[in-house]
This record gives structure tokens, sequence and C-alpha cells, in this order.
């Protein structure tokens, strides 16, 4: 089966830094994917990277086949770990921008997340809280019925009564062939969801195994697996 | 894809400059209604009101006219910027190529820019200023529109050329996207400064050439130059030199548009 995302030998620098280095990953439809690593590893830039917001230095990105331009972005659905939404329109504006530049973009099933969330149709995206503006996003970003999920830090600045609802919205919405590339610190809160995992350390790869394989080899939770690995 | 860029643009614009530019031509009407009471009522046309008003109003469009321009451009700028910042998430991430972004930028802040040529148009049209013996009025002929065609297409190529040089300077600038606003205006002005100095030695060279060697020693070709110019009327000559100017900036234009688009696909590098 043809990976929805894969890099090969991708490296990206800023400056002297090398934030990737020769990284190898290919992703499986199908498969929701944690993105883990501490801070500085290369996970946002590994997720910009499939979004077409960065351009690597060396190596090649290809999803469904395809190098990243506007026909791969019409099939990834990326949430960045920042807003980016116009903060002068209103929720309504965004939803009606997001049917028009995305031909999976399920208008009726954004409304109902919003409702679920309770989050109003008229208020304006700059007089949202931080973490209102996130379950916006994320509302609109899962609304679409894409082949590729980049997921940044989506649960970052969301309440934990929310976390719950965010977390099934995207199990419930991911297909089969479709795969979810979710960046976190908040191991606990999804490991229990996932179908793998990327870890990475200094712009490499350490890993890429299924969750149970992990646990059973390693005999504990991904999460003390990643305490104990990243321990200062 | 383009219209819907352009749609979100002009929504995004017009919440700023559509309460400017009705501002401004409320002034206008404003001027317009004192001067036609004054016209009509030679009574009021003397009063020390009349004149204290008619200057206000005037000096209140000419500011406003000064408003619009600089408002539209200093906008039209930061909405570029603002495409290489914390909104480039979003727009980069719409299934759109990067000539549909340059494009949608670029129409938007170019037809607000000829909507303050209207505006102006109809300012002094309204005015109905007396028409002297020095004016020279032009009569609606085929040549006459030819003209005006021809510095319109001037003035449109210019314009594009101004804001293609501002978007490659921020295109530039992000490449260096910790110090990006500092990196904009650097490569503003250096580019600028080179351009500048290469122009000069392009042109020194280009008289040079022509008066040392080339119209002395052919006396020929200085023969047919000077031949050809004379059976040119001044229009003519005009219409030449617009299309020169209009050659010029279309290859500036080209030059900018695809050295922005190269910097916007190929080394798009948001902070």
């Amino acid at each position: 089966m043809q990976p929805v995302y894969e890099v090969h030998k991708l490296s990206k620098y800023y400056g002297r830094i090398r934030a990737l280095d020769h990284l190898d990953l290919a992703l499986a439809p199908g498969k929701l994917v944690g993105l883990l690593g501490p801070n500085g590893s290369g996970k946002t830039t590994l997720i910009k990277i499939g979004a077409g917001l960065l351009t690597p230095d060396q190596g090649s990105v290809l999803i469904g086949g395809m190098a990243p331009g506007p026909a791969t972005k019409a099939i990834v659905s990326y949430l960045p770990d920042r807003m980016a939404l116009p903060t002068e329109m209103t929720t309504k504006d965004v939803v009606s921008m997001y049917s028009d530049f995305f031909a999976d973009f399920d208008r009726v099933k954004a409304q109902e997340m919003l409702r679920d969330l309770h989050l109003s149709d008229s208020q304006r995206i700059g007089s949202m809280s931080k973490g209102t503006q996130e379950k916006v996003q994320l509302c609109l970003v899962m609304s679409r019925a894409a082949k590729l999920y980049l997921l940044d830090e989506p649960l970052g600045g969301v309440d934990p009564a929310a976390r719950e609802y965010i977390l099934s919205t995207i199990l419930r919405n991911y297909s089969e062939d479709s795969a979810v590339l979710f960046s976190t610190h908040l191991i606990s809160d999804i490991e229990k969801v996932l179908d793998e995992v990327a870890i990475l350390r200094q712009g490499k790869l350490l890993l890429h195994d299924s969750v149970d394989h992990l646990r059973q080899e390693k005999g504990m939770s991904v999460d003390e697996f990643f305490k104990e690995v990243f321990r200062c | 894809m383009l219209t819907k860029l352009l749609k979100y643009e002009y929504r995004a614009t017009a919440r700023f400059l559509l309460p400017l530019y009705l501002g401004v031509l409320f002034l206008i009407m404003l001027n317009v209604i004192f001067m036609r009471l004054g016209n009509s009522f030679a009574a009021f046309s003397g009063t020390p009101l009349y004149t204290a008003g008619i200057a206000i109003l005037t000096v209140l469009c000419v500011l406003g006219f000064w408003a619009i321009f600089v408002i539209s451009l200093v906008i039209a700028v930061q909405r570029f910027y603002g495409l290489l910042g914390m909104r480039g998430y979003l727009m980069f991430s719409l299934p759109v190529t990067a000539d549909q972004l340059i494009a949608s930028k670029l129409i938007c802040s170019v037809s607000w820019f000829f909507a303050a040529l209207l505006l102006g148009n109809v300012f002094f049209r309204m005015l109905d200023l007396p028409v002297t013996e020095g004016d020279m009025i032009i009569a609606p002929t085929f040549e006459a529109w030819f003209s005006f065609f021809l510095l319109c297409v001037a003035l449109l190529a210019m314009l594009c050329c101004a804001f293609l040089f501002f978007y490659f300077c921020i295109a530039l600038g992000g490449q260096w996207p910790q110090n990006r606003l500092l990196a904009t205006v650097v490569c503003y002005f250096v580019i600028t400064f080179v351009l500048q100095i290469l122009m000069m030695i392009l042109m020194f060279a280009i008289g040079f050439f022509t008066f040392t060697f080339m119209l002395p020693d052919q006396p020929a070709v200085s023969a047919a130059a000077t031949g050809f110019f004379s059976n040119l009327t001044s229009g003519q000559i005009i219409n030449l030199f617009t299309l020169f100017f209009i050659l010029l900036f279309a290859v500036g234009d080209v030059i900018l548009w695809l050295l922005t688009r190269h910097y916007l696909t190929k080394k798009l590098n948001l902070a």
C-alpha cells in the first residue's frame, strides 16, 4: 500500500542549526501516528514541510505520491501550532472560507462540531480566548475529508474537558485511507488512541513502531518510555 | 481559485479603505455643494463663511487624497508582509499556487489605487475649474484616446512594478525569519541603491556610445534618426516614449514576479 506521507533523507537547516537530519519516515493510510520528541527535535519542522510551509534543504517529500504543491494541499488538512485564522473574521466567515477553498470540507460537520463545543457563529476570532481559537481551528481542520491530517500540538491550549471531545472527534473523522500525524507533549492523554509512534531526537528518527509492539517489547507505556529516553 | 482569493482580499482591505474612500467622496460632495451654492447665490459667495468653508474643504479633500494614497500603500505592503508571517500559515496551506497569491494581492492593491485616481478625477471634474487661455484642450479624437489609453497602460505597468518591487523585497527579507522586518527594509534600500547606480551607468553608457561613436561615425544612421523623429508629431513622439516605458516596466514586472514566485515556492521559510 502506498504511504500517504513519505520523506526520504530529509534535511532542513536553520542557519547552522540542523532541524532535520537525513530523516526517513513513511506513514501508511489508516494509521494515527503520534509524533513525539523533546523541544527542538524537529517535529514542527517535519509537519510544516508536509504542509508546504517550509522547503527542505535536502531529501524528498511525497504526499499521496506527489511533491508538496497545490495538489497536495488539497488533500492535506493542517493544524498549525499557532493561531492562523484571520482575527477580523467571525466563525461563520472562516467556515465559509474553508468551504470556498477546500472541496473536501463538510460545512454541516463543522457546524455540528462548533455547536457541540458551544462556539458562537457570530463571534469574531480576535475576541476569542486562545483556547477557543484553537478549538475553532481544530473544528475546521477535522471537518475535512483529507487524506493526511497534520496536527501540530492540537491539545496544547485546550482545557481537559474539551480534550476528550477533540480526541474522539479526531478518531471519528479520519478514515481507512487517511493518516493522522499528531505532534504533542501530552503523551499520556493520547497514548490510548495512537496506532503508532514516531520519536524524533535532534532531527533524527529515533524510533517508529506500533504502540502495542513498543509496550510489549519495552514493558512500559509510551509515556514512561519517553521519560526514560529523554530523562534530564 | 483566484476569484476566491480576490473576494477575501477585497473584503479584508475594504474594511479599512472603503470608509476612507467614502469619507473623501463625502468631502468632495460637500465641496461641490458649497461651490454651487456660491455660484447660485452671489451674496453668499462674497461672505467670509464661504471663503473659509471652501478653503477648509479643499484642504481636507487634498489631505484625504494623501491619506488614501498613503494608507492604500501601507495596507498593500502590510498585506503581503503578513503573508510571510502568521497569515501565511493559512494562506500557504490553501490549494492555490504562488502565482495566484501574488496576483490576488497585486490586482487588489492596484485596483484600489486606480479607484483613488478615479476619485481624484471626480474631484477635479466637480471643481468645475474655469478654462483659461493657456490651457490645452484635447479634442476627443482617436489619437487623443489612444494616447490616454497608452498613459493608463504605462501607469498600470508602473504601479505593478512598484508593488512587485515591495513584494520581492518582502519575499527576500523572509529568508531571515528571525529579523524579517529589518532584512526587508535593508533589502529594499540596498536593491534600490544598486538599481539606481546601474541605471545611471547604463544611461551614461548609452549616451556616450551614441554621441561619441555611433552618430558622428555613421552619418547615415544619424540622418535616419533625425528623419524618423522629424516626421513624427509631438503626440506620436510622446506615444513612442510611453510605449518605451511600458516595455521597460513590463520587463521589470516579469522579472520581479518571477523572483518573488521563486522565493515563495522554492525558498519558503515561514518562521
